[in-house]
């Protein structure tokens, strides 16, 4: 068993370091001046939205549905124990964390809108929602949201969901999977980023805290 | 030091040591965060391509889609752990209780 394990991790770096580096020295640059030329078509003016909601958004679809998958899996086990069933109730907590959660919101929903121009987007706004729901965890507010938010993968599903109706838009007009009609591009991308959002920070969430909790 | 070599040392060295880590160390969770050191070493790797001295796009794309993926997968390997712990405990107790029936009847 360990030879085996061994013989691995001589294989795994025999083939994957000079593949790493072969792939660091390509000529980057190709495909950077290849987005810089079509940004103005994209419908956004940061590149890498431009790369991940349009260039590669198959790429982006596919990766949502691992993180759906993850959800779907994590919900299959069975429960885990409770996360500390004895606390102290804190005066403060809950004055705190309601207004800390508006704030966190307000920087989400301004990560989702940032993402058409700069840095930002779906993941990063996901992230902050992610912030939001553990935060109420952590203190046990708002227990129905967050009750149905670690046990449910309905979240977690309707984003890739959203994603692939969109995606199947085009087709009615003859046009390939995804590829957005002219002038709907930003429309479009701004509606499956609001998506990815809730469906991110939730399924982050939810894994976060480890499935369901029981006993 | 230039500051590519630089990266690529880093990045090298974090793959490296991760993945010898992910190999040799028996513990689920030691295995988990050396899944995560090798992927930091790769990242870092790739966000060091240049596209006319400002980061590539695609590159940028490619390592945030494989820092959520690889959020997703630690996520449920976590909480895989976790289960596979409970039950190894329950086993270990219920074994235990055998034994003790066992020695009273001696």
């Amino acid at each position: 068993m360990a030879m085996i394990s061994r013989l691995g991790a001589v294989f795994a770096a025999i083939a994957v370091l000079p593949g790493i580096v072969l792939l660091a020295d390509m000529d980057g640059s190709l495909l950077g001046a290849r987005v810089a030329a079509r940004l103005s078509e994209s419908g956004v003016e940061s590149p890498v939205t431009a790369v991940l909601l349009n260039f590669r958004s198959l790429d982006t679809f596919l990766e949502v549905t691992v993180v759906a998958a993850a959800v779907v899996g994590a919900l299959a086990l069975p429960p885990a124990q409770a996360f500390g069933r004895q606390s102290v109730p804190s005066p403060l907590a809950g004055w705190l964390v309601a207004r800390l959660a508006l704030l966190i919101l307000l920087l989400a929903f301004y990560l989702w809108w940032a993402g058409s121009s700069r840095p930002g987007g779906a993941f990063q706004a996901g992230a902050a929602l992610t912030g939001v729901l553990l935060l109420l965890r952590f203190t046990r507010q708002a227990q129905p949201l967050v009750g149905f938010v670690a046990a449910s993968s309905g979240p977690a599903v309707a984003g890739p969901l959203l994603f692939l109706a969109i995606g199947l838009l085009p087709l009615a007009a003859g046009a390939p999977f995804l590829d957005y009609p002219d002038g709907w591009a930003k429309v479009m991308i701004l509606t499956i980023e609001a998506g990815l959002s809730i469906s991110v920070g939730a399924a982050l969430a939810l894994l976060a805290i480890g499935g369901r909790e029981g006993r | 030091v230039n500051s590519v070599v630089l990266f690529d040392a880093v990045g090298l060295g974090l793959l490296v040591l991760g993945l010898h880590a992910l190999f040799f160390r028996p513990h689920l969770v030691h295995k988990l965060v050396a899944a995560n050191v090798a992927a930091s070493g790769t990242f870092l790797v790739l966000v060091r391509i240049p596209a006319e001295g400002v980061p590539d796009p695609v590159a940028q794309a490619l390592v945030l889609t494989g820092i959520v993926v690889s959020v997703a997968i630690t996520g449920f390997a976590a909480a895989l752990a976790d289960r596979l712990s409970a039950a190894l405990a329950d086993r270990l107790s219920a074994a235990r209780g055998r034994n003790d029936l066992d020695g009273e009847g001696e």
